[in-house]
Parts: C-alpha cells; sequence; structure tokens
C-alpha cells in the first residue's frame, strides 16, 4: 500500500468511526445505565452491575410484554390507516388539478405546528366526549392525525416524481386508469411510501403526549395534569391543582396523582 | 399480423388553458401509410400526436379511425400504440414482463404470452433479452423494447412521438431504417412526430409541416422539398438563403429582377410585384460555367468565410444583394472573389407579405 493509499484509508476508517460512535454511542450508554447499579463519579465505568431494573420492569405483574404487543399493534394499525389515508391523498394532491392544494398541505402540518399537549388536551376532551378515550381506536387515530404531515407530504413528493409518460404508456396499452395505479404508479411510488410508512412508526414509537392523553384513563399517572402550561399557571397550592384536575376531563384519572 | 388503420382527424381545436396549440386541422393518414409531422418546438406536433392517442382531449373536432369516431374514447380503448421520447420503460419490471404488459392485461394465457413477447423479441433483434431489468439496456436497446411493447398488441397504428432523439447519432440513422422496414412487413399506420427534416424524410411515404398549430404544407418528400408553398416552408427545409427582387412580366416570360440590376427569366409564370426568394446552399453553383446556358441568377461576390463539414466546402459569400451561405466542392481561399450561377429552376419565389 503507498503512503497515500494509507492515509486516505484511515481517513475513511476514521470518518466511518466517528459515524458509528454518533449512532451507537448514545445507545451504549443507555445500555450500560440498564445495568448500572451504582455509578457515582469519579467513576468511568458503573461500580455495581445487576439486572435490578431489567427485573422491575420484566416482574411478573408488570405486564411489560402485554404492553409491548399493545404497542406494536398499535404501531401497526396506525400504519395501516395512515397508508390508507395517504396513498389516495398523496396520489391526489401529486396529479390532480386540486383547487386550494396548498391550504390542504398546509392543512396536515398544522397538528405539527402548535405546541402538542395544548392539541392533546383539546383531542382528549373531544374524545372524552366521543368515548373514544382510553380505546385502542383512539390512539390510533391520535397518531394517525398526528403523522399525516409524514405521510401525505412524503407519499405526495413520491408519487409526483413518477414520470407521467410511464402511467400513460401503461393506459396507451389498454389499461385502466385502477389498473395503471396499481400496476405502475404504485410499484413505482413504493419507495416513497415505504418511507412514509417508517415514519408514521418510527412516529409512533417515540412517543409524544400524544397517546398518555387520549390513553390516560389507564395509566397511574397523568402527564397531561403534570406537564400542562396551564396547570403550571393556574395551580399554586394542591387544592386548587385537585380543583384544575377535576374540572379536567382528561384528568379523571389522576386525581390520585394530583393529590 | 393486424393491418394498419385509416386516421382521420376533422377540425380539430386543442388548447391548453387558454394557449390554442391546435387550430382547425385536418389530416387523413391512409391505411399502412407512414407519416412524418414536422416542425419546429412548439408547432403542436406532439400535441396531435397525444390528441390522437386520447391524452390530450380536443376543444373541437373529430378524431376517426377507420371511420370510427374515437374522440370520447378513453386512451386505452384506441388500439393506438405509441411510443414516447422518454421510451416510458418500468423500472420495476424486466423487459419481458414490460413487452407482456398489453397482452397480459388481454387475458393472453402465460404460454401465449411467452410465445408472443419470444416474437417480439427476435423482431427488435433482442433475443435472450427477457429477464433483463429495463435499467440495464443501452440506449438504443431501451428505445426497441419501448417499440416491442407497443408492436406487442397488434396495434393497426403505431404513434412515434421523438423516438430517435435521445439516441447517438449512428445509432439514430440505424433505427430509422428498422423503424421502417418494420412498419412495411406489419403494414401498420405509422405517425411520426419529429424536429428533424431529414429523419422525416428518409422515413416517411408523406411528410406534413406545422407551424403555430396549423398544417402548413403536406404531401410526398420530394414533392414538398422541391415545392415548398411558403417562404417557412422553403427556409424549414434548408432553403434559407434569402433575397428580395421585383417580377415583370413580359408576353410569355416572367424575369425577375434584384436591386442591384441582376436578373433571370424564370421557368415558370408568376405574379408581377415584390417577392422574396429562397434557395439552398447547395443550389449555387461558384462555377458560372457549371450551368451552362440554362437560365440562372449571377452575381459577384467574395468568400467571407469557409469550413470544411466534411465533403464539401461551405462558404460564406458576400455578394451586393445580401450574405449567401454556399455549398461547394472546389476549394477556395476567403477573400477570393467568386462568381455565383443560381439555376432558374432552383429559385423558390414568393410573393412578399
Amino acid at each position: 500500500m503507498s503512503p497515500r493509499a494509507l492515509v486516505s484509508g484511515g481517513a475513511k476508517a476514521a470518518l466511518i468511526l466517528a459515524l458509528a460512535f454518533a449512532i451507537f454511542g448514545p445507545l451504549a450508554n443507555l445500555v450500560l445505565w440498564s445495568v448500572a447499579e451504582r455509578w457515582y463519579a469519579p467513576f468511568k465505568l458503573p461500580v455495581v452491575y445487576g439486572m435490578r431494573y431489567w427485573e422491575t420492569v420484566f416482574r411478573p405483574t408488570g405486564d411489560a410484554m402485554a404492553s409491548l404487543g399493545m404497542s406494536v399493534w398499535i404501531a401497526v394499525l396506525t400504519v395501516v390507516v395512515s397508508l390508507a389515508l395517504a396513498v389516495p391523498a398523496g396520489y391526489a394532491l401529486a396529479r390532480l388539478k386540486l383547487p386550494l392544494r396548498t391550504l390542504i398541505m398546509i392543512a396536515f402540518l398544522m397538528p405539527q405546528a402548535f405546541p402538542s399537549v395544548a392539541i392533546y388536551i383539546n383531542v382528549a376532551r373531544i374524545f372524552y366526549s366521543l368515548g373514544l378515550a382510553g380505546t385502542v381506536t383512539g390512539v390510533v387515530l391520535v397518531h394517525v392525525a398526528h403523522g399525516l404531515v409524514y405521510s401525505v407530504w412524503i407519499a405526495a413528493a413520491a408519487f409526483a416524481a413518477v414520470d407521467r409518460d410511464l402511467e400513460l404508456a401503461a393506459r396507451n396499452m389498454g389499461a385502466s386508469p385502477l389498473t395503471t395505479f396499481f400496476t405502475v404508479t404504485l410499484p413505482l411510488a413504493a419507495p416513497g411510501v415505504v418511507a412514509s410508512a417508517i415514519f408514521v412508526f418510527l412516529g409512533r414509537s417515540t412517543s409524544s403526549p400524544a397517546p398518555s392523553s387520549s390513553a390516560c384513563r389507564r395509566s397511574r399517572r397523568c402527564r397531561c395534569c403534570s406537564t400542562t402550561p396551564a396547570w403550571a399557571a393556574t395551580t399554586r397550592s394542591p387544592r386548587s391543582r385537585r380543583s384544575f384536575c377535576s374540572s379536567r376531563p382528561c384528568c379523571s384519572c389522576c386525581s390520585s396523582s394530583a393529590s | 399480423m393486424s393491418a394498419g388503420a385509416a386516421i382521420g382527424v376533422e377540425a380539430l381545436d386543442v388548447s391548453y388553458g387558454r394557449t390554442p396549440v391546435l387550430r382547425e386541422v385536418d389530416l387523413t393518414v391512409p391505411a399502412g401509410r407512414f407519416v412524418a409531422m414536422i416542425g419546429a418546438s412548439g408547432c403542436g406536433k406532439t400535441t396531435l400526436l397525444r390528441a390522437m392517442s386520447g391524452f390530450v382531449a380536443p376543444q373541437r373536432g373529430r378524431i376517426l379511425l377507420d371511420g370510427r369516431d374515437v374522440t370520447a374514447e378513453p386512451p386505452e380503448r384506441r388500439g393506438m400504440a405509441m411510443v414516447f421520447q422518454s421510451y416510458a420503460l418500468w423500472p420495476h419490471m424486466t423487459v419481458a414482463q414490460y413487452i407482456g404488459y398489453g397482452l397480459k392485461l388481454r387475458g393472453a394465457s402465460r404460454a401465449d404470452r411467452d410465445a408472443r413477447v419470444d416474437a417480439i423479441l427476435d423482431l427488435i433483434r433482442l433475443p435472450g433479452f427477457g429477464d433483463r431489468k429495463v435499467t440495464a439496456l443501452s440506449g438504443g436497446q431501451r428505445q426497441r423494447v419501448a417499440l416491442g411493447r407497443a408492436l406487442a398488441v397488434d396495434p393497426p397504428v403505431l404513434l412515434l412521438d421523438e423516438p430517435l432523439s435521445n439516441l447517438d447519432a449512428k445509432i439514430r440513422l440505424a433505427m430509422r431504417h428498422e423503424i421502417r422496414s418494420l412498419q412495411r412487413r406489419l403494414g401498420l399506420t405509422a405517425v411520426h412526430v419529429t424536429h428533424d427534416q431529414e429523419e422525416a424524410m428518409v422515413m416517411a411515404d408523406e411528410i406534413v409541416i406545422l407551424d403555430a398549430g396549423r398544417i402548413v404544407q403536406q404531401g410526398a418528400p420530394q414533392d414538398v422539398y422541391r415545392n415548398p408553398n411558403s417562404p417557412f416552408v422553403a427556409s424549414f427545409l434548408g432553403a434559407d438563403n434569402v433575397i428580395a427582387g421585383v417580377t415583370r412580366r413580359d408576353g410569355a416570360t416572367t424575369t425577375l429582377a434584384l436591386d442591384n440590376g441582376a436578373s433571370v427569366a424564370l421557368p415558370r409564370p408568376a405574379a408581377e410585384g415584390a417577392h422574396v426568394v429562397h434557395f439552398r446552399s447547395d443550389a449555387v453553383r461558384l462555377d458560372e460555367n457549371a450551368v451552362g446556358d440554362a437560365p440562372a441568377l449571377r452575381l459577384e461576390g467574395r468568400i467571407a468565410q469557409a469550413s470544411y463539414p466534411g465533403g464539401r466546402w461551405r462558404y460564406e459569400i458576400e455578394t451586393p444583394a445580401g450574405r449567401f451561405l454556399v455549398d461547394d466542392a472546389r476549394e477556395a481561399a476567403p477573400g477570393q472573389s467568386v462568381r455565383l450561377a443560381i439555376p432558374a429552376d432552383e429559385l423558390h419565389i414568393f410573393a412578399r407579405p
């Protein structure tokens, strides 16, 4: 190997290492913390290792596996519902001459444009009145609404990127518009559609306050009560906190944690 | 193999939004003929082709296929197979899937489909390419696969939308003849759109020249080339040396006189008055004697520039009547004085508007 190749090879290896560290470093830290029972300065590594936290999570009464299963089930349902909406919506936005196209695109952005807690408290109120709070349907709907901006925008871009002539060639060969869509347009837009599905799936699993507000009837602690700025502003004493919480439908579940 | 079908276009108006693209276009393509439509960019030739295939809806007029009105039919029910300028290959399919697509839609059995695809692959001279991805092909091969897809369904009409414009010059020349001979062998009616005049003349039985959404001339290539009916067609077909002159009639003979005094007796009578005269660079003789006693327009000039594009020299010649391009086999140096002779029957004369 020439010295020059050695230098460029070394630079490449260093770059890959740096990238790997940026990706896996935080994850490694997380894993380390999960098995560190005692870890304090000035020690670079945990002092006492143990599986205490893992045992707590997976204790027989903890329902961890059931929760995980439920999470995956909700994630799958969310992806299915999002795709069912995003594929036709994306196609329509990319291909058809829609009036107010930009306005429609921006409408999907709305849930992301405001503080999520404020939005989800109101979602929760509506869902309570409809009896959807605390149900899988409710959680899925909240996730879908939240993820629509990704799924619709990415799907619209994917459909717009399919060359018009490719569809016309199928029509020209005798395919109806629907056949053309399923045999040519959708397969060609598939990478983009899959990308949007991944976004929705990830968005679901790194969940925001969204599910906790609509599912809080089941949870022991109420995140909407403990995190909302409205609560912080109105609540100075435990008593006013209690009264605030009982006035909020979403917080009826958390009187125990609020008191 | 099916025989071709006749295409009729009657008083067709097409516009995109408020911009008119085609106006009152009438065109008849007899069954089995190869017609090439040429014109500058934006003249409407591609729009006319797309209106025939059903991708563009006309505002007025009718499109007939063997006498049947197909104006309101969607593209999938017209049976006009189109080859796109972009080839429109589907990157998620193999060559065989691509060519067999139309057959599958028509409910052909797997065995029939395979046999037909193999036959088409032989026809387009790509045997054994069925399992390749379309993305793994060269430009010329892609072009042939696109053609194969169109031919697979036995179409009565083949529409070609500048199919050769993305190919290398050499492959383009070969493909002209391949497409032409396939069309003859299969007896298809073909409508070809191109901006390449030579391509149109070589391939077609008949050429149609469009300008600003109208058909301005139509006829056999040699007829249109020899007798352009307007200054536009003359320029478009290469007669773009222009001089101004005045014609006078004296009994049976018509004489064209230039401002500088040169004059020539015209072989055909023309109306008196101001005219523009178009002639081709290869019609001019640098050697006066080459035309002999035949009537010719004679001019004195000086060579301003010389270049050699191959075969013949190309000169830019400064004369009192203007600057002209002249092709001639003889070598001459810039600055040299020459005497030009343009045979009278090579002059295309049009009344000045």
